[in-house]
């Protein structure tokens, strides 16, 4: 693993306009409306493939969880929609970073943060992510993106405390990134 | 470049959002020739002079459920239409304007020929029996008075709705 | 024909699209930049406000294009889903994801673009959250009561206000405008 510290942020004059970008994205969230009916995603994925293990290992546990047994309905979890979004979603990126030749094998990092400690906190970040996702049937891209543009509730109330609790800890994590 | 592109987005934002405003509702609106099921409950309530209601369903689905005082469109003579001051077609969702031909091929000329928006599925649904939902707001409450008492004149009966317990709207999806 | 096209029984429709709008997800992402955590938590730091920027725009385009393609008949909102409302889990579950998001410095979707695009940090992250998917499981059935509280359904800002869902659409315009004169103003401040 090549892993220099990332001394610079890459340079905000490669990325495309974000407003643009974001437009576009827009446009493949109302794509998805219009195909399939729903928005896009990304911690179903995850609570899918962690239904599928526990039912591997212990079904009557898996049965009998609330998050669980939810996918592990219908089609089941190896064939939930969102796992194969997000191996688009992998795709699409790699294919882009390809092209602005962005591919770097690197754990972005401020230069005064050890490699293990970014990693850890980058563990550690995503557990509580995840707790935070199960609880709220959703993240970023499901609750507040999708729940955002179709006005639910629930949605833009994830989506304003979610930003809120971000801005408010950060003063208390500088440490993680400068 | 840059700045005309966001401009444009910036502009057209504007200029949907105020249509929008403008339109209210999300729901497409409903075309000229047609009239919507609360509006036509309102017209059967005061009893509206010249209605004619026709059903251009199968004879079996007008015995099954039909509208008030509506007449299978194989029973309603020419001289019924040429009374008629405004005729409403309704099929089980919105009559395509071909149910009209049946209508329209009346050697008299007949007025107002409309269909219902949403047909007779709208009917039930919107005045038959409304839905309120437990979550409603006492503004929302007071308004649905109305729409209650509508439905029990025809004699469907309001619902109350619990949220937290009705299926998933759309497709069953499992989360994002 | 109305939207939308592809019925769910249509399973290899269905996933194939999935597929597609994955790709054009994660190439509009990366394209922005929100593959990179450091650019990420700038959002929070008040350094480079691209996330909100990002993700206003995506919701508002999208909320308009629902609301329009809808009104002119071509998209039956009524069969699309909504996320549905939970009131007190997703409180408090967005102060924990929010907490957790600024730890990570990516959300689940950026942390697959990170991840595909050689970022070690963004597989950690990955690796973090199925833990904690698999975690949360297995623990959520004793707080299953508090997991199903505040359950509104599929609620919606016009539903809760009683204002036409126009007017709201309207309203989100203003506020994504203003915002995002504020982050044009903000930013050009701090530099």
């Amino acid at each position: 693993m090549n892993a220099q510290p990332d001394a610079r942020a890459p340079s905000d004059r490669a990325y495309s306009d974000p407003y643009l970008a974001g437009a576009g994205l827009g446009v493949v969230l109302l794509a998805a409306f219009v195909l399939v009916g729903r928005g896009l995603g990304a911690s179903g994925a995850f609570a899918s493939t962690a239904a599928g293990a526990v039912v591997a290992i212990a079904p009557e546990r898996a049965a009998a969880s609330p998050l669980f047994s939810h996918y592990l309905e219908g089609q089941g979890p190896w064939l939930e929609w969102l796992s194969f979004e997000l191996a688009g979603v992998m795709f699409g990126a790699w294919v882009s970073a390809k092209l602005a030749r962005r591919l770097r094998i690197a754990v972005e990092r401020p230069p005064a943060l050890a490699r293990g400690s970014r990693l850890a906190f980058a563990f550690g970040g995503g557990v509580a992510m995840a707790i935070g996702a199960a609880l709220a049937r959703g993240c970023t891209s499901g609750q507040a993106l999708t729940g955002g543009a179709l006005l639910s509730v629930g949605g833009w109330l994830f989506l304003g405390v979610a930003f809120a609790a971000a801005h408010t800890l950060a003063p208390f994590v500088r440490r993680l990134w400068s | 470049m840059k700045l005309r592109a966001r401009t444009l987005l910036v502009l057209l934002a504007i200029v949907s959002a105020t249509l929008a405003a403008m339109s209210g509702s999300v729901a497409p609106p409903p075309a000229a020739d047609e009239v919507s099921a609360l509006d036509l409950a309102q017209w059967l309530r005061a009893r509206r002079q010249g209605l004619l209601l026709v059903d251009v369903r199968t004879a079996e689905a007008f015995d099954a459920d039909r509208l008030p005082g509506a007449r299978l469109l194989a029973d309603v003579d020419t001289a019924a239409l040429r009374q008629a001051e405004t005729v409403v077609v309704y099929a089980d969702a919105s009559a395509d304007a071909g149910a009209l031909h049946g209508i329209s091929n009346a050697p008299s000329s007949v007025p107002h020929v409309l269909r219902l928006y949403g047909g007779i599925v709208a009917w039930n649904d919107e005045v038959l029996f409304p839905v309120l939902r437990a979550d409603a707001s006492a503004r929302q409450q007071r308004e649905f008075a109305t729409r209650a008492l509508l439905s029990r004149y025809f004699g469907g009966s309001p619902r109350l709705l619990d949220p937290g317990a009705a299926p998933t709207r759309g497709r069953s999806r499992r989360g994002c | 024909m109305s939207a939308p096209l592809i019925a769910d029984e249509a399973l290899g429709a269905s996933l194939g699209a999935a597929v597609a709008l994955g790709a054009a997800f994660g190439f509009a992402l990366e394209r922005a930049g929100l593959g990179s955590a450091r650019k990420l938590v700038g959002q929070f730091y008040g350094r480079d406000l691209a996330v909100m920027k990002v993700m206003f725009s995506a919701l508002v385009v999208a909320m308009l294009g629902v609301f329009w393609l809808s009104r002119w008949g071509l998209l039956d909102l009524r069969a699309v889903y909504v996320p549905l409302t939970y009131l007190w889990p997703q409180l408090f579950g967005g102060l924990v994801f929010g907490a957790g998001l600024v730890v990570a410095g990516l959300c689940p979707g950026t942390a697959c673009v990170a991840a595909a695009t050689g970022r070690v940090d963004g597989v950690f992250v990955l690796l973090g959250f199925l833990a904690g998917m698999i975690g949360v499981g297995l623990v959520l059935g004793s707080f299953a009561d508090f997991y199903t509280s505040g359950a509104h359904g599929a609620w919606t800002l016009p539903e809760l206000t009683g204002l036409p869902y126009g007017s709201v659409v309207a309203a989100v315009v203003v506020l994504a405008l203003a915002a995002f004169a504020g982050a044009e103003w903000f930013e050009r401040r701090v530099r």
